[in-house]
């Protein structure tokens, strides 16, 4: 089979999306490639086994290679992995943006005013609001009540959704399409205008004939590309499918960036109905100048917090038998490490270790989080790293910051990532230019976050939608 | 699919029937034989082995490290725990992370069960 458009996305996910969404105001033609499946809304479970199978990349148990693999949560089916986030949206913070302007010299190429105002628009387009206390249930109320006793800067999270119920499903598909999500906004869009959707299709390469891409050869079939093959398919897969294409970098794959980070329980004498309320719908940015740590609520389901408890048999049993009267917080760290993507001879292979500034920055944050669940009123405090007792009391906490440097004592995952095919105003620096096209080719561009030149210390979504629209605007003028 | 009478011995030492009163469902008689059929076919290779090679670590390896002689199916209730405990808590990295993939297998078939939910107060 082989179809003709003038645009090829790959990757429907925040970028692919948002991309498309742009270009079909540019021009009819524009098919967008995705390697996971169609889940209609109606076919969301509450059961996270089939959730993961149907939605996650290797069923949400991607990990990093070495003795402290991470976990890498990807989402992987038509809208990527806004299906499956909490709908958190944080503009870039300015001082992310002077970085790029300073270090990697992308001050004129992405102005801050130009994302900035792309930003605005979608958390338009979006309904983004923040999370109103009628849906905070108590895990948010507890982080709440801890920020106003502590004097800690926090606040309800601004996120795109519409009516949420508070049923605490973000993470497993929206039951009742709350959450504005690709496939349930910016896909459709695109799609009433005459762009066409290929789900269950991976995308095997790029076709370049010297300087030109020509078209996309899919497990489908080839699309064929009249003016340009757009690459939004994660900074995981993105390198891998620009190498399996030819494209040759020092920098393709390198530089891979996250926010790896873990959870901390609280554990309650009250009812904090965990399954209940925003998944996330509130986060502490007070100590992220001091630890680069953001604190967030999340509202994990049964089978996601019995699998992060510690211990076996009548102790494990114990701590899943308290899950209504535990809280949740997440600390995503703003990692100072560089990690690496490639193809292995056992397949996709990401290497990635912690740098030796991360870990002491993290135990900071842990013991700071860990303070604040006592000042909600938790009684003990569930801290999963190897080498500290199960449950802390508050005059224990010192043990946190005083706790080991060997990084596999510490349970991490990670759903942030960035920068294997990053942006550079300097030819030598970088795998795409300024206007987002990879160096060496004429209409092959790059519009996901593996263009960032860093991670950002917040939720990136709406920054990578933002980018991606900027994308195209590059791409049209 | 069937388990051995060692991988049985593992599980319901990870979660045994009656230890604790909200949750008395132990993994024995929960279904999780056929959970594991639906698991194994949906399951990443790579995930699937990584399962199979927990339960046979716990059972072979896990006794060893309370002083026991393996396999597990030969020792008393008390000793099996002591086994995975000494297992979660070991100083080598690798085999704490079998037992959080033994553990988070077995949470995606536990933390799914109506009864299993429905006492925990999930709603």
């Amino acid at each position: 089979m082989t179809e003709t458009f003038d645009y090829v996305v790959i990757g429907s996910g925040a970028a692919g999306s948002s991309a498309a969404r742009a270009l079909v105001d540019l021009a009819p033609e524009v098919a967008v490639v995705e390697e996971g499946p169609s889940v209609p809304t109606e076919q969301f479970s509450d059961r996270a086994f089939p959730s993961l199978a149907r939605l996650y990349r290797d069923m949400g148990a991607q990990l990093t290679d070495g003795r402290a693999p991470i976990l890498v949560l990807q989402g992987r089916c038509l809208g990527g992995s806004t299906v499956v986030n909490s709908a958190i949206m944080r503009r870039l913070p300015e001082e992310v943006w002077a970085e790029w302007r300073d270090v990697h010299g992308l001050g004129a190429a992405l102005p801050f005013a130009g994302i900035d105002n792309a930003s605005a628009a979608i958390e338009s387009e979006l309904h983004t609001a923040s999370t109103p206390e009628t849906v905070w249930g108590g895990n948010n109320r507890l982080m709440s009540l801890a920020a106003v006793r502590s004097g800690i800067a926090g606040s309800a999270i601004r996120r795109n959704v519409v009516g949420c119920r508070g049923s605490a499903r973000c993470n497993v598909g929206c039951p009742v399409d709350a959450k504005q999500s690709m496939q349930v906004t910016y896909l459709p869009y695109a799609a009433e205008r005459g762009a066409r959707l290929f789900t269950d299709s991976r995308a095997e390469r790029v076709e370049l004939r010297g300087r030109r891409a020509v078209g996309v050869q899919t497990t489908a079939g080839f699309l064929a590309a009249r003016r340009a093959v757009l690459v939004a398919a994660s900074a995981v897969e993105t390198p891998r499918l620009l190498w399996r294409s030819g494209v040759r970098s020092p920098h393709l794959g390198r530089h891979f960036q996250g926010h790896p980070g873990m959870a901390i329980v609280g554990l309650f004498d009250e009812e904090v109905r965990l399954g209940r309320g925003a998944t996330q719908g509130f986060e502490l940015d007070g100590l992220r100048s001091d630890t680069r740590v953001k604190v967030e609520t999340l509202a994990a389901p049964p089978e996601t917090f019995f699998g992060g408890m510690p211990g076996v048999g009548r102790e494990w049993l114990s701590l899943m038998a308290g899950y209504a009267r535990s809280a949740v917080w997440v600390l995503p760290l703003r990692s100072y490490a560089e990690g690496r993507v490639s193809t292995g001879r056992w397949g996709r292979s990401i290497s990635f270790r912690l740098d030796p500034r991360d870990l002491p920055n993290l135990r900071r944050g842990l013991r700071q989080a860990a303070e604040l669940m006592f000042l909600a009123g938790a009684r003990e405090v569930v801290c999963p790293v190897h080498g500290l007792p199960r449950r802390l009391r508050a005059d224990q906490l010192g043990l946190i910051e005083s706790g080991t440097n060997d990084p596999s004592a510490y349970s991490l995952a990670m759903s942030h990532l960035f920068g294997t095919a990053r942006m550079s105003s300097r030819p030598e620096a970088g795998v795409v230019g300024p206007d987002f096209c990879v160096r060496g080719t004429d209409n092959l561009y790059v519009v996901d976050s593996s263009v960032f030149p860093t991670n950002l210390g917040v939720n990136p979504q709406l920054s990578i939608m933002a980018m991606a629209r900027l994308a195209v605007e590059r791409l049209a003028a | 699919m069937r388990l051995s009478r060692n991988d049985a011995a593992v599980l319901d030492a990870l979660l045994p029937a009656g230890a604790n009163s909200v949750l008395t469902l132990g993994i024995a008689g929960s279904g999780f034989e056929a959970f594991l059929i639906e698991f194994h076919r949906q399951s990443p290779p790579r995930l699937w082995r990584a399962f199979r090679l927990a339960l046979w670590t716990a059972g072979w390896i896990g006794p060893l490290l309370v002083r026991r002689m393996p396999p597990i199916g030969r020792l008393s209730n008390i000793d099996r725990a002591r086994a995975l405990a000494a297992m979660e808590d070991s100083p080598v990295p690798e085999l704490r992370q079998l037992v959080r993939v033994l553990k988070t297998v077995v949470s995606l078939h536990y933390g799914g069960l109506p009864a299993v939910r429905q006492a925990i107060g999930y709603p």
